[in-house]
């Protein structure tokens, strides 16, 4: 182990990436469904930030910003629907949300 | 000057689109106001344009329209009238005025009274424009429209189950003689290029440019579709059972116009007919064979609208058997006093089953003369018309179809077996004739006087009766002298124009025709030579009124004076009054080797191939699709984990393609 490298930084967004996709698959709680989701998305920017930092350009960093704006809209459309939703069946249960099914 | 043509027609078709428009609600049960003026009309112009026809002895002729102009193939709808279409114009509105005068005190009463009034005028309608046509086609239109007119009527009583049944029989046996009469016409435009009668590109004038097969095919075709709606042998059995229409339509459509189309036809295409002995042949064999089992027929029936049914195929026969022995006239003659003498007895049989109080069977009538005298009357004089008894109507055309078949140029020896057996038909038809006047006129009634109380029928019906008679006694003088009467000198010319076109004219139609047509003969060097002597024509009148005045005798033994038992003759030969009795076995035998097997066939179609194949092909796909979608919508969980897990392995899929498949690209981590 040298010099830290992009290996690491890949490294460590792959491993985000994939305790949040775990997250998503598995637990029931929509919450904590939506909280992996957010990881996930900060696995990527890491990854982005990592390349650009690599390539030395700020392309990178712009993308990143762009995707922490959009996130940030994106939680509060997702926290407005789980909230109607939980208002509506009373639950966070998604296992339990299959209305569409019958 | 031709002008009015049109009115003919339309007056009655105007007539029916009004009682079918507003007979509901309108007309109702004054429907007849309308129908009966228009009937009358159109009588009157056909009065006038008989008239022309006669002074200037020219054809009347009136362009409407082009049908279907397509290509080569021209259809027009013109109105043609000549001599042979004047005299059909006079029989059928006279009739058909008649029918529609005594079908208002007929029909009264009746709840459809105005569909009644609206049927009868459109078929008056359809049956004119099938004679005033000019070409093939509108012939074949108006030939299937009298066939839907006749087909309504015989069904009008829809109710009746056996009413029905009649109508499509009708309707069904009259479609394989249309069959041959379509084929007929695709065959004379495939040859001649055009289905115009008239004019130097029209089908008459070039008979003698084609092969004799070819005509005789065509002749044969057209033949068939005669065979149909003239009630022939084979396809005879229609007529009878179409008597479950109301009986002035009985009288109109079954015995005096409808049912003469197949003569017209024949008549009007002479100049075919004339370049084919084979066509000839088979015309004359059908006909004389459908008279004799016609004749045979009605002698053992006891329906007497039955009777006077098999009466018409009879003499329908006759008509086509003159036709075939080349008595063109002769037959045009015998349409026309049948029209008048068969419509007096339908309509005289109307009036007894009316008196009756709808009973049909004679047997149970008797003595009927002391109840409706008028009816008495009017039916004794249509009856001795039928027989042949001099001077009335039926004498004069029945012995012209005789000694015509007698001096035949186109069979010479044949001919003379024809008149021997029209001869044993003419005797037929007096006794059997005169056995109905007997059983239901004469005797002692044979039915319950206490409660059946006959009475004679209103004014409306004993009126056209009475006409009907007068027109019977004298409407045979317009034949007179035989051969040479007003009538021959005035239709002859529609028989003489093509003699001479036709090259393999092997007889001229004239053959019994002196006076100017001999002259015309003479020029065209094609006169056979046949020539009626004075002496012949008295003694086939002699012979004819004693075999008519010997049936009658007969029936006079069996039935008044009682020395024969009809009872005893029917025992002895039983065999024989049985096969008569079921009309020579073809009602069964269409029903048991046609209609039986058509019907498993049918029933076949529905159960197997229907039912089975195509619907379970079609259920099949639906039942498959189904139970498909039931299997693959359990997939569809609901559950958002399983989505996510569904796109996450996806991923992983398409990602793990992505290394194998590209895995020569620099991927740093992977190295």
């Amino acid at each position: 182990m040298g010099e830290l490298g992009v290996e690491h930084f890949l490294s460590l967004s792959a491993a985000l990436f994939i305790i949040g996709m775990m997250g998503v698959l598995i637990r029931r709680n929509i919450l904590i469904i939506f909280m992996c989701v957010e990881l996930m998305l900060t696995a990527a920017n890491i990854s982005l930030i990592a390349f650009g930092w690599q390539m030395h350009s700020l392309d990178g960093q712009v993308f990143v910003l762009f995707t922490i704006a959009i996130a940030a809209a994106e939680a509060a459309v997702g926290l407005a629907i789980i909230l109607a939703l939980s208002r509506r069946v009373h639950t966070v249960d998604v296992a339990e949300i299959h209305e569409l099914r019958d | 000057m031709a002008d009015y043509l049109i009115l003919i027609p339309l007056l009655p078709l105007v007539a029916a689109i009004i009682n079918l428009l507003l007979g509901r609600t309108v007309t109702r049960g004054k429907a007849h106001l309308v129908s009966v003026p228009a009937v009358a009309g159109s009588w009157f112009v056909s009065l006038l344009v008989l008239r022309d026809i006669w002074n200037t002895e020219h054809a009347i002729e009136q362009k409407l329209f082009t049908w279907i102009p397509s290509g080569s193939f021209n259809v027009p709808v013109n109105l043609y009238a000549d001599q042979l279409t004047a005299v059909m114009l006079m029989v059928v509105t006279s009739v058909g005025l008649l029918v529609h005068i005594y079908s208002i005190g007929y029909m009264h009463g009746d709840g459809a009274y105005y569909r009644f009034f609206a049927y009868l005028p459109l078929f008056v309608f359809s049956m004119l424009m099938l004679v005033l046509a000019d070409n093939y086609m509108i012939v074949f239109f108006f030939w299937e429209a009298v066939g839907l007119c006749s087909f309504l009527l015989i069904g009008y009583y829809y109710k009746r189950r056996s009413a029905g049944n009649a109508a499509k029989k009708a309707f069904i046996v009259n479609r394989v003689g249309d069959l041959g009469f379509g084929l007929g016409v695709i065959m004379i435009f495939w040859t001649f290029g055009t289905v115009n009668f008239w004019g130097p590109e029209g089908v008459f004038a070039r008979v003698g440019d084609f092969g004799q097969t070819t005509i005789t095919v065509i002749a044969l075709l057209l033949f068939t579709g005669a065979i149909g709606k003239s009630a022939q042998f084979p396809l005879h059995v229609w007529l009878p059972d179409a008597m479950e229409g109301p009986t002035p339509v009985s009288a109109l459509i079954h015995a005096a116009t409808m049912v003469t189309a197949g003569i017209y036809l024949v008549a009007r295409s002479n100049a075919l007919f004339q370049a084919s002995t084979t066509a000839m042949l088979v015309v004359t064999c059908i006909g004389l064979f459908t008279a004799v089992m016609g004749a045979s027929i009605a002698i053992t029936q006891n329906d007497i609208k039955r009777i006077v049914a098999y009466s018409t195929v009879s003499q329908l026969g006759f008509m086509a058997f003159a036709l075939g022995t080349g008595a063109w006239m002769a037959a045009i003659f015998h349409l026309m006093t049948h029209a008048f003498f068969k419509g007096l007895l339908f309509l005289g049989c109307g009036s007894v089953i009316h008196g009756m109080h709808e009973e049909q069977d004679i047997q149970k009538m008797g003595n009927l003369r002391k109840y409706m005298p008028v009816t008495f009357l009017t039916f004794l004089i249509g009856s001795l018309a039928n027989a042949g008894i001099f001077p009335l109507a039926g004498f004069w055309s029945k012995d012209e179809i005789i000694v015509g078949a007698w001096i035949s140029t186109v069979f010479p020896n044949f001919g003379k077996v024809v008149t021997v057996l029209a001869f044993a038909a003419a005797f037929m038809t007096a006794f059997y004739m005169f056995r109905l006047v007997f059983k239901v006129f004469f005797g002692k009634e044979n039915f319950d006087t206490e409660h059946v109380h006959p009475h004679e029928s209103p004014k409306t019906m004993t009126g056209p009766l009475v006409i009907l008679a007068v027109a019977t006694i004298l409407i045979g003088f317009v034949g007179f002298p035989p051969e040479d009467g007003k009538f021959h000198h005035f239709i002859g010319t529609v028989f003489e124009s093509h003699a001479g076109e036709a090259t393999h004219a092997m007889a001229s139609v004239a053959v019994h025709n002196d006076g100017g047509a001999l002259a015309v003969m003479a020029e065209e060097g094609e006169h056979g030579g046949h020539h009626v002597s004075l002496a012949m024509t008295i003694t086939f009148g002699v012979i004819s009124s004693v075999v008519a005045i010997g049936g009658i005798f007969l029936a006079y033994l069996y039935y008044i004076r009682r020395s024969l038992s009809a009872e005893a003759t029917a025992a002895r030969f039983n065999g024989l009054y049985n096969f008569l009795y079921n009309r020579w076995g073809f009602d069964t035998l269409y029903q048991e080797r046609i209609v039986a097997p058509l019907m498993r066939l049918a029933y076949f179609l529905w159960q197997v191939i229907d039912v089975k194949v195509i619907d379970g092909t079609v259920n099949g796909i639906a039942k498959g699709t189904l139970s498909a979608s039931q299997t693959l919508r359990k997939v569809q969980t609901g559950v958002v984990s399983n989505y996510a897990l569904a796109i996450a392995l996806g991923m992983v899929v398409i990602i793990g393609i992505y290394l194998v498949g590209f895995s020569s690209l620099d991927v740093p981590f992977l190295r």
